[in-house]
């Protein structure tokens, strides 16, 4: 036994007396049949030594364990052993298992409750953000709590010395003491951590001025925010005038801290911000600490300032590209959009004036929307002054200038080839003229595409040479560059006009090729349309590989070996301009092949597939030139005869007409009527004409005119008396039948005694035909006609028999009836008239034309 | 009209409580009870096999207070025996099995709470916080069918002495408590197993089992012939929680 002096607020005093002397006490010894145990539910610290004595009662081959692990103890008397357990760890929070069981029976058991060593408490601070309260903290350590009600968790209280007044905490890492209402100055703070074994404590001093940690300001506005400048103010919460702070202000961009200040201020702050850019957002990140003893600072409080936007500060760069055509400028306009340093606020619009220099007043005002980066614009061949002014919402940028004068877009420079590296081009150019504002080298981005994406840098007037690169630059694609220098006027002057790659490739396609002229012993290629522009280098020449059965190659080319193995005559042609090219030396009727590629400083273009020509039979030309003009002649000679077939044909041998075959016979089937038939001139006695030699002026007569006659009162024969008809074209005494059907010029002459058939009826209108062919074509249309049209029942159409001539027909009859010798005679044509004209026909000046008309059974004379 | 303020807040504060308090818990949930035998019972049958499973329970408890060795992992499962055995759940009406289940869970609810306090001194153990949860929820169910067959006239039996008596756990030791107490959950865990057997020889329909089984009507025939037989069953209620 020891007895311990232990007062917080006397530290210095504490002391532990000694152990008192051992006392020897005789308890009663326990039973044999009782298993017991001691102690029960012991608590140690982790690293002490216990000792455990155990009375097996009775029973034998005992076995005891900690936890798993067997343990083996001493054996003081029959039943009572003691087990030494020396430096126990912590295993957990619910004990360490001492038990002695028998075959797996369970005798008794006790649990040793091993408590982690109470730590000192670390980092013990104290502070206070509003004079009121001191927050004070610390690290605890370890947990030191069990599942034992003799050992929770340890507490920790906090002492002032000063004061003499202790706190229980109830945190076991926090714990607040409130600052008395006189504001003592110094605190003297003696922590102590306690649980049931061990007691800890730390100590801290200090002047309460000294631990202030402001809280975070608050209530921060900015005011007067205008483009450069912004008035910011804060207030400190809570610490009121007891202590002057300093507050410490960062200003932000997106990148970079661009301004740090430090104030002073008692509660409230305020700080004018300058030299700020217009339209940008800053960072502005403050917090503030006790200005006489910095023992913490706040936390960092962040804001956001947008400035005010300004105008813009700097013309935009500007270029253009002239089109002349039609007698006009087709400019289009390129700018660069302005940095945000320099556009001030969101640009909102661009404005192009352009003014006519020529008559200096008039104007021509765009107004583009952004975010544009160019227009288009279409101005007489006059030279106009172009001003381009980017415009936000507070006002316009500076104007940028260019001139577009009446030559611009005609200059012609000669291209000049340059060689391009991967890091750009090297452009020099020699100057135009002395006084110069500067040079603009522009170029396309993408040389290929439809869409040109105008690119250009400016470069002094006193440089004659820049680098131009970019990273669009593609290997295999030509680019352009033209220089021009520009004029104090602003005028832009081609100066020189440069094509070349950052990388020549091999091209990519070959030419198409065509064999023109094969002879026996040659044949020509072309290729005109080949574009070399589109290729991925600069043309050098072709290669034209021509493969045949020879083995050897011809003194102007080479043998080369082809991916497939085999070999070709390769003949070089090293000027790309030239897109013919004459094979020669060949053998008549044999097989070539070719292919002719183009190559670049990097290569061949690939090869493709291989045109096959056979040359000439080697007398093929002269069969040619034999046969040819033969055939001609004989197909001229058979066209000639075709187109004059109907000629001769009229003027030899006429068609007769076969009745029989006629498409009237199919119409006549058709109506199946008794009464019409087939006249055949054979079958008939012909009338007898009597030809009179009459006076001009004679009429004919028409016999029995509207009045049927019947067969008996037929005349057989009847005598037709015809004279001379009134538009007879032979003056002299003549014999003539004519069959006014035929004749168009009887008809066209109004004399003729033909059937004055009126427009008026349709049905019965039947037009002059100038031969007998449409003669028969028309009855052939009208009998379809009738047939698809007209009721079977309707349909009259009458033949006129053929007259015979009377130098070719019935001789005798002639002979016989002709009162007169007849001085001419000839064949006249032929008639069909419709039924419908089955009456009685007066011409005009009331002459009768001879007709006879057919049909049924109606004959008039 | 502060004074009105300060009625009305009382009058808050005491409704709040009370919607807060177990009997109305019993009665919201008398309000939700589904009217559907077959849910209840497919319900109380998951929910008894799930809590059969002693890794729910009984081996977390036996890894924290390092239980976990040959010896003594043998002496855990010598299962309390102050729960009611299979077969004597299996001997009840309905109506007095489910209130014997009941009643029988209630007074793990209490044994939990107390090996909480003695054995954890109150640390958190999440497996117990489920257990205890899932324990309420199998209550909520059982007065739900039992609410159900008393509608189906089947006429509620009184229940048998119930198991809430004398059962703290031992203070005698801290090692005893803790055999006790894995004893107990062993046991809890085997109760549970009993009333997921019995409930799956429950039919799935009301109607068609009014009676519980051949051996109840013998069981209650033997015991209103011979009343002493009470004292030979299987497990004494009085002796339910030692």
């Amino acid at each position: 036994m020891k007895s311990t002096v232990d007062d917080a607020r006397f530290p210095e005093l504490s002391f532990s007396s000694n152990w008192s002397p051992w006392e020897e006490v005789h308890a009663h010894t326990p039973e044999q049949n009782t298993d017991l145990i001691f102690p029960r539910d012991k608590l140690v610290e982790e690293g002490s030594n216990v000792t455990f004595c155990y009375n097996s009662g009775i029973n034998q081959n005992i076995s005891c364990y900690l936890d798993r692990e067997l343990i083996h103890g001493e054996q003081l008397y029959l039943n009572i052993f003691t087990f030494k357990l020396n430096n126990v760890p912590f295993i957990r929070e619910g004990g360490t298992n001492i038990y002695c069981a028998v075959n797996y029976t369970i005798k008794d058991g006790t649990v040793l409750f091993v408590s982690k060593v109470l730590e000192e408490p670390k980092d013990f601070s104290c502070e206070t953000q509003d004079f009121k309260t001191l927050s004070c903290s610390w690290d605890p350590g370890v947990d030191t709590g069990l599942f034992f009600d003799g050992q929770p968790s340890q507490h920790y209280t906090l002492f002032e010395s000063f004061s003499g007044k202790k706190k229980f905490c109830e945190h076991n890492n926090q714990c607040n003491w409130e600052i008395s209402r006189d504001l003592q100055e110094t605190y003297n703070f003696t922590l102590t951590a306690e649980n049931y074994l061990r007691k800890r404590s730390v100590n801290t001093i200090f002047n309460l001025t000294h631990r202030v940690h402001p809280k975070a300001p608050d209530s921060i506005h900015f005011n007067n925010v205008g483009a450069t400048n912004a008035t910011m103010t804060w207030k400190m919460p809570a610490l009121g005038n007891y202590s002057t702070l300093l507050c410490q202000i960062e200003l932000h961009d997106k990148e970079n801290m661009r301004q740090e200040h430090n104030v002073s201020i008692k509660v409230n702050g305020e700080f004018l911000f300058s030299e700020l850019m217009p339209d940008t957002a800053y960072m502005v990140c403050i917090r503030c600490a006790n200005a006489k003893h910095v023992w913490k600072w706040s936390k960092w409080v962040t804001r956001t300032l947008i400035t005010a936007e300004a105008a813009p500060s700097k013309a935009l760069d500007v270029w253009r590209k002239v089109k002349p055509e039609k007698g006009l400028h087709h400019v289009t306009l390129f700018w660069k959009p302005l940095s945000k340093f320099h556009a001030n606020g969101k640009i909102l619009f661009y404005n192009i004036v352009a003014k006519d220099l020529d008559k200096k007043s008039e104007l021509k005002l765009q107004s583009i929307p952004a975010p544009a980066n160019g227009t288009e614009l279409t101005l007489d061949q006059g030279s106009y002054q172009i001003q381009v002014t980017a415009n936000n919402s507070v006002g316009a940028s500076p104007a940028s200038e260019i001139v577009i004068s009446g030559d611009s877009g005609n200059e012609e420079v000669e291209e000049q080839k340059i060689n391009g590296t991967k890091d750009g081009f090297l452009i020099s150019w020699k100057p135009l003229s002395e006084d110069r504002a500067g040079y603009v080298v522009d170029w396309c981005e993408h040389q290929r595409n439809l869409h040109c994406e105008l690119q250009w840098k400016n470069v002094g007037p006193n440089t004659t040479s820049t680098v131009i690169s970019s990273d669009a630059f593609r290997p295999g694609i030509r680019y352009n560059f033209r220089i021009y220098e520009l004029s104090t006027e602003k005028i832009a002057y081609l100066v020189e006009n440069k094509i070349g790659y950052t990388q020549e490739l091999a091209p990519s396609d070959s030419p198409q090729v065509k064999a023109i002229n094969v002879t026996s012993h040659s044949f020509t290629l072309s290729w005109k349309d080949y574009d070399t522009e589109a290729q991925r280098g600069f043309i050098q020449g072709y290669r034209v590989c021509l493969k045949s059965k020879a083995t050897q190659c011809h003194l102007d080319s080479v043998a080369e070996l082809l991916p497939d193995n085999s070999t070709c005559c390769e003949h070089a042609i090293n000027n790309p301009k030239q897109k013919i090219f004459l094979v020669e030396n060949l053998q008549p009727e044999s097989f070539y092949e070719f292919f002719v590629s183009s190559f670049t400083s990097a290569g061949k273009s690939p090869i493709g597939t291989f045109t096959k020509v056979t040359t000439q039979d080697e007398h093929s030309h002269m069969l040619m030139h034999i046969i040819l003009p033969m055939v001609l002649c004989v197909l001229l000679i058979a066209v000639m005869c075709y187109w004059k077939s109907q000629w001769v044909k009229e003027k030899c041998y006429p068609d007769i007409p076969d009745p029989y075959k006629s498409s009237i016979l199919s119409l006549i089937k058709s109506k199946e009527s008794p009464h019409l038939r087939i006249m055949n001139v054979k079958d008939c006695t012909p009338d007898t004409i009597e030809v009179v030699n009459k006076s001009e002026g004679t009429k004919t007569q028409f016999i029995g005119i509207e009045k049927p006659l019947t067969e008996s009162e037929f005349p057989k024969p009847a005598n037709l008396y015809l004279l001379p008809a009134q538009d007879f074209c032979v003056p002299g005494p003549c014999i003539s039948f004519v069959n006014h059907t035929y004749s168009e010029s009887a008809c066209d002459s109004g004399s003729c005694a033909h059937t004055p058939v009126p427009d008026t009826a349709p049905p019965c209108h039947l037009e002059l035909l100038a031969s007998p062919d449409n003669l028969l074509n028309t009855l052939e249309k009208t009998h379809t006609d009738s047939l698809g049209e007209i009721p079977a029942g309707k349909i009259s159409l009458n033949y006129v028999s053929q007259l015979a001539s009377p130098m070719s027909g019935d001789k005798d009859s002639l002979l016989i009836h002709s009162p007169v010798p007849v001085l001419c005679s000839e064949y006249k044509m032929q008639m069909a008239v419709p039924s419908c004209l089955d009456s009685p026909v007066l011409s005009e000046n009331g002459s009768l034309s001879s007709m006879t008309l057919l049909g049924q059974d109606k004959h008039y004379h | 009209m502060r004074a009105q303020l300060t009625w009305r807040t009382l009058l808050s504060l005491v409704l709040g409580l009370l919607l807060l308090s177990p009997a109305v818990e019993a009665a919201v949930a008398m309000c939700r009870c589904s009217n559907s035998y077959t849910q209840l019972l497919g319900q109380l049958r998951s929910q008894a096999n799930l809590m059969k499973d002693t890794s729910c329970l009984l081996e977390p408890f036996i890894r924290l207070q390092g239980l976990d060795t040959p010896v003594l992992r043998e002496s855990c499962m010598k299962c309390s025996r102050a729960f009611p055995s299979e077969d004597t759940l299996r001997g009840l009406s309905r109506h007095g099995f489910l209130q014997t289940v009941s009643a029988t869970l209630n007074g793990i609810l209490h044994r939990l709470a107390a090996l909480q306090q003695h054995l954890l001194k109150g640390k958190n153990m999440p497996e117990m916080q489920v257990a205890t949860r899932n324990i309420q929820g199998v209550r909520n169910n059982i007065y739900c069918m039992s609410e159900l067959l008393t509608n189906c006239s089947e006429t509620p039996e009184p229940l048998l002495p119930g198991p809430r008596a004398t059962l703290m756990p031992s203070t005698l030791n801290f090692f005893k408590s803790k055999l006790e107490g894995c004893q107990f959950l062993c046991g809890y865990h085997r109760f549970m197993g009993s009333v997921g057997q019995v409930f799956g020889e429950w039919g799935n329909s009301l109607s068609r089992n009014r009676r519980h089984s051949p051996r109840q009507a013998l069981h209650k025939g033997a015991r209103r012939a011979r009343p002493s037989r009470r004292v030979k069953r299987p497990v004494p209620r009085g002796q339910l929680f030692r």
